[in-house]
């Protein structure tokens, strides 16, 4: 029986730590379809390796820069987040509160104009209006807190 | 994948004999593989940039908003704390 010949050939590449570092970091395998883009991509390339090295340390260098400036900025960013959400989420406790208040406002007899026109707008706010919100919210399939404005 | 595995797969490449006979020495290959490689990872790199400013961008729209949105809702608190101070007057409750 004749033996074919094998259609792969290996190649050592124990002094590239490069190429391995490079596959590891591009996660990548380099298999048989794999090894052939590669070399036609070598091939197709008009920059030398020492120039894409130069051009690579330029790149690792600027996204340093970057990363940096994105850190910032998206620390800025949760700072501020926090500070809107813990406001939002006040805002949303003490109105609850006034909710109920003005429930517990309804049962009560005004004494005189002044307060009687208080209560009444205070109710408006509080349980008319929150009620016409809270359908909307409904009708718009929306689950964020509402808020009386 | 096991010890020896790894070792064997990250210590030679496996190529086609035809591309191999094709490329003539063992040089020129590795040679085109590492620049393959590099040429990979600048484009990698350029799209990773690309992305986080894009992010950064993103981020700075929201960061220029926020404000708004803090103060209408400080707006809405301070309405809202006036009012319970109403409602408990009018409840004649004292907290």
């Amino acid at each position: 029986m004749r033996l074919r010949k094998s259609p792969a050939k290996s190649i050592p590449i124990e002094t590239s730590r490069e190429i391995v570092a490079l596959t590891k970091e591009l996660g990548i395998s380099l298999d048989l379809e794999s090894v052939r883009k590669v070399i036609s991509l070598g091939m197709e390339s008009l920059n030398q390796e020492a120039e894409l090295e130069y051009a690579l340390k330029k790149l690792e260098e600027e996204k340093g820069r970057i990363a940096s400036n994105f850190r910032k900025i998206a620390f800025q960013y949760s700072q501020l987040e926090a500070k809107c959400v813990g406001t939002r989420n006040w805002f949303g406790r003490v109105s609850r509160d006034n909710r109920v208040l003005a429930m517990h406002l309804c049962a009560r007899v005004p004494r005189g104009k002044r307060e009687e026109q208080l209560r009444d707008d205070l109710i408006q706010k509080y349980i008319m209006n929150w009620r016409s919100a809270q359908n909307q919210q409904d009708n718009k399939g929306d689950t964020n807190e509402i808020g009386l404005e | 994948m096991n010890a020896a595995d790894e070792r064997s797969s990250t210590h030679e490449i496996k190529i086609l004999r035809d591309l191999y006979e094709e490329m003539g020495s063992e040089e020129k290959i590795i040679r085109s593989i590492k620049v393959g490689l590099l040429s990979l990872r600048a484009t990698s790199l350029e799209r990773e940039n690309a992305d986080l400013i894009k992010r950064t961008g993103d981020l700075e729209k929201y960061i220029a908003e926020l404000p708004h949105e803090i103060a209408r809702f400080q707006q809405l608190l301070e309405k809202a704390l006036k009012d319970r101070k109403t409602l408990e007057k009018l409840l004649d409750k004292k907290r």
